[in-house]
């Protein structure tokens, strides 16, 4: 869901409108929902071939409808590179799950107590290709998002975060969850203060421990309230990431409620369950729209000192679009 | 008539500052003047595209391998007249991209169509190398997995029955392994078999079942699938086509595999293959083979509530009831009375 591009600051341009300082979403539900379903039927017509160029061409309509301090973001990816990316992975990854499901076939049938061993294990690799599949996949769409002539850039290796992560979940897991915040913290300030726009970059001063309290009464709570105060807990997770990112001297400020969020992601879930995901734009439209009023950027960036950086060879969706799930944005 | 010519707002591509900008047409290039960044930027015309059109009319060009862009108003972009990236046409294709794509679509479409009719026949010969014991433990594993959550009928009496009339039926093939044939608590009316000689009835198509010799042509029909090698021959051609698709769709997810077993449903030809052998099991053990063609008879009628999930794996048709029609023969019944009602009772068991 947290698949927005970062907003970046900006100087007071001189003119009549007063430059708002929020980001603008001005999309539309039937072009959002005409580009949706032109790109499902190709994508059925050529058995799941076009959802490279169709995801290329959502996340293009979103960022051009997305604008900053006035210039709207412009995603300059093609659907070449993520087809080109994941015929990669693919060729990487195909063998080593053919070799996994012989050896659990043949292990199965010698020891067939080794099954949910091997289950288990396939289910762990799985789960850490997801994670670096989906830091793999940021870092792509942040290479090719462009703002005022200038790129974002994301840098960390997604491996070293995909492993990362999945050490903390297992440590999570082995905590009942309570570690959990710490995680949340830890990944959060591995992506932002690897995150620049040009050569100015993102600071994350946040640190797990003062999320904890928080998390702690909302795990107390979680059974008590059928699992609502996580929503709770996730608001104000939402705007302590804000209040403690900055760029430069350009600071963010995301005031969420638990209830407008419960709307949310419940509201999108119902909408998206009763549809059999027909409704798949209005809740992708609800969930920019929720970010866009409540998401304030203040201060200002020195617009003719951020310079543009060279983009990273390293810059490629392979794994991520092998294995993202893709509930954000395109 | 004069060369287009304006102002408008520049984003060069080195430094995110929005520069002022004079802009005029030079040599079939933008010439983009700034106070701030001497010399001008020039930007050849056939490169040029629209990244966007604002409501206002205003637009954001680009030129090709330039990061910087350049904001125009309306009558600069109407001077200018640019082919459109962001409108509704897309970017326009050469006739030579065109046959490029072309020819791609149709090696993939060939690739498809060869795998679509290439793949059964080869996944038959694989199915046929794969060892009895091999073929054993995966029935196992997958008739494990099907019933899994159901409890299983196991009432002595009718137990007894069931093996005594599956024993009599087996006797006629020579197969490598073992029948093992379970009955699940279920109501709906189906049957099916696994590799590796496994066959599971539901209570449903007992309790459907208006004689002895239904039950029994319905079990050789499986045995007949069993026979012929039809489950391991199915659970092969879709191992291989989920395999490509999961290459083409990137989904890594191979336990669905087991339980396709059920939804996919046999070919018209497995079924008639079925049928025959059917027959020729009943008939060699002297059973009455008239049972299949009243158990078809009344699941085409209508007449067994909860049939459609028999109908859909082992689909029905006229020319294959009238084939049934055709071979069926009298003959002795397959259960005595006392077997029958205990067999009817199989799921009483505690
Ligand atoms: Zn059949």
């Amino acid at each position: 869901m947290q698949s927005l591009p970062p907003a970046g600051g900006g100087a007071p341009t001189p003119g009549p409108d007063p430059i708002p300082d929020r980001p603008v979403y001005s999309g539309r539900l039937g072009e959002l929902y005409r580009l949706f379903l032109v790109n499902l039927l190709l994508t059925v017509v050529t058995l799941g071939i076009y959802r490279f160029w169709a995801k290329t061409r959502m996340r293009q309509y979103l960022w051009r409808h997305i604008a900053v301090r006035g210039e709207s973001l412009e995603y300059t990816g093609t659907g070449k590179e993520l087809f080109v990316g994941f015929l990669k992975a693919a060729l990487i990854l195909a063998p080593a799950f053919i070799v996994l499901a012989i050896i659990e076939v043949v292990l199965a049938t010698t020891w067939p107590g080794l099954e949910r061993a091997i289950e288990t294990l396939r289910g762990l690799i799985i789960l850490w290709l997801i994670y670096v599949g989906s830091f793999a996949a940021w870092r792509y769409r942040m290479s090719r998002t462009l703002w005022r002539g200038i790129r974002f850039r994301q840098e960390g290796s997604p491996w070293r975060y995909g492993t990362t992560g999945f050490r903390l979940l297992l440590l999570s897991i082995l905590t009942l969850g309570l570690y959990s915040p710490f995680m949340n913290a830890r990944l959060q300030s591995f992506a932002t203060n690897n995150l620049s726009y040009g050569s100015a970059r993102f600071t994350f001063g946040g640190h797990g421990r003062d999320l904890f309290k928080r998390f702690f009464v909302a795990w107390l709570l979680f059974i008590p309230t059928l699992g609502l105060s996580f929503f709770w807990y996730s608001a104000f997770k939402t705007t302590y990431y804000a209040a403690h990112t900055r760029l430069d001297g350009v600071s963010f400020a995301m005031p969420v409620t638990g209830g407008a969020l419960f709307r949310l992601i419940v509201g999108n879930l119902l909408l998206i369950v009763i549809s059999f995901g027909l409704l798949w734009p209005i809740a992708l439209g609800r969930t920019i729209r929720f970010t866009c009023e409540r998401l304030t950027i203040a201060g200002d960036l020195d617009f003719a000192s951020v310079s543009q950086r060279p983009l990273d060879a390293k810059d490629r969706e392979g794994l991520a679009s092998f294995l993202d799930t893709e509930i954000g944005i395109g | 008539m004069s060369a287009p010519r304006g102002v408008g707002r520049f984003f060069d591509g080195r430094t995110a500052a929005a520069m002022p900008a004079d802009i005029h047409v030079e040599a079939e290039a933008l010439v983009i003047a700034s106070d701030y960044r001497a010399p001008p930027a020039r930007w050849p015309l056939q490169s040029l595209r629209v990244t966007d059109r604002r409501p206002d009319g205003s637009a954001v060009l680009a030129a090709h391998g330039e990061e910087g862009r350049l904001v125009v108003d309306a009558a600069l972009l109407a001077a200018l007249a640019i082919p459109d990236e962001s409108g509704r046409a897309g970017p326009r294709l050469s006739a030579a991209q065109l046959r490029r794509y072309a020819l791609v679509a149709a090696a993939l479409a060939a690739a498809l169509a060869l795998l679509w009719l290439g793949w059964p026949p080869l996944a038959d010969r694989l199915a046929l190398a794969v060892p009895a014991s091999f073929a054993e433990s995966l029935g196992g594993q997958v008739t494990e997995s099907l019933v899994s959550g159901k409890r299983l009928c196991t009432q002595p009496a009718g137990t007894a029955a069931l093996q005594r009339l599956t024993d009599r039926l087996a006797a006629q093939l020579t197969l490598p392994h073992p029948v093992r044939v379970q009955v699940v608590d279920d109501p709906l009316v189906n049957a099916f078999a696994a590799p590796g000689g496994y066959i599971v009835l539901f209570r449903g198509l007992i309790a459907g079942a208006g004689s002895p010799e239904e039950v029994a042509g319905v079990l050789a029909h499986e045995l007949g699938h069993v026979a012929a090698s039809h489950p391991l021959r199915l659970l092969m051609r879709y191992s291989g086509l989920s395999l490509a698709a999961m290459l083409i769709w990137g989904d890594l997810n191979m336990t669905t595999i087991a339980s396709l077993l059920v939804t996919f449903s046999y070919s018209r030809g497995f079924e008639n293959e079925a049928d025959a052998r059917a027959i020729e099991i009943l008939q060699r053990a002297g059973i009455d083979s008239r049972g299949l063609s009243h158990f078809f008879a009344r699941v085409d009628a209508g007449r067994i509530e909860n049939a459609l999930r028999y109908i859909s794996t082992h689909p029905t048709s006229l020319d294959r009831r009238a084939a049934i029609e055709a071979l069926v023969r009298p003959g002795a019944p397959a259960l005595t009375p006392g077997e029958w009602t205990a067999l009817r009772g199989i799921c009483q068991n505690s």
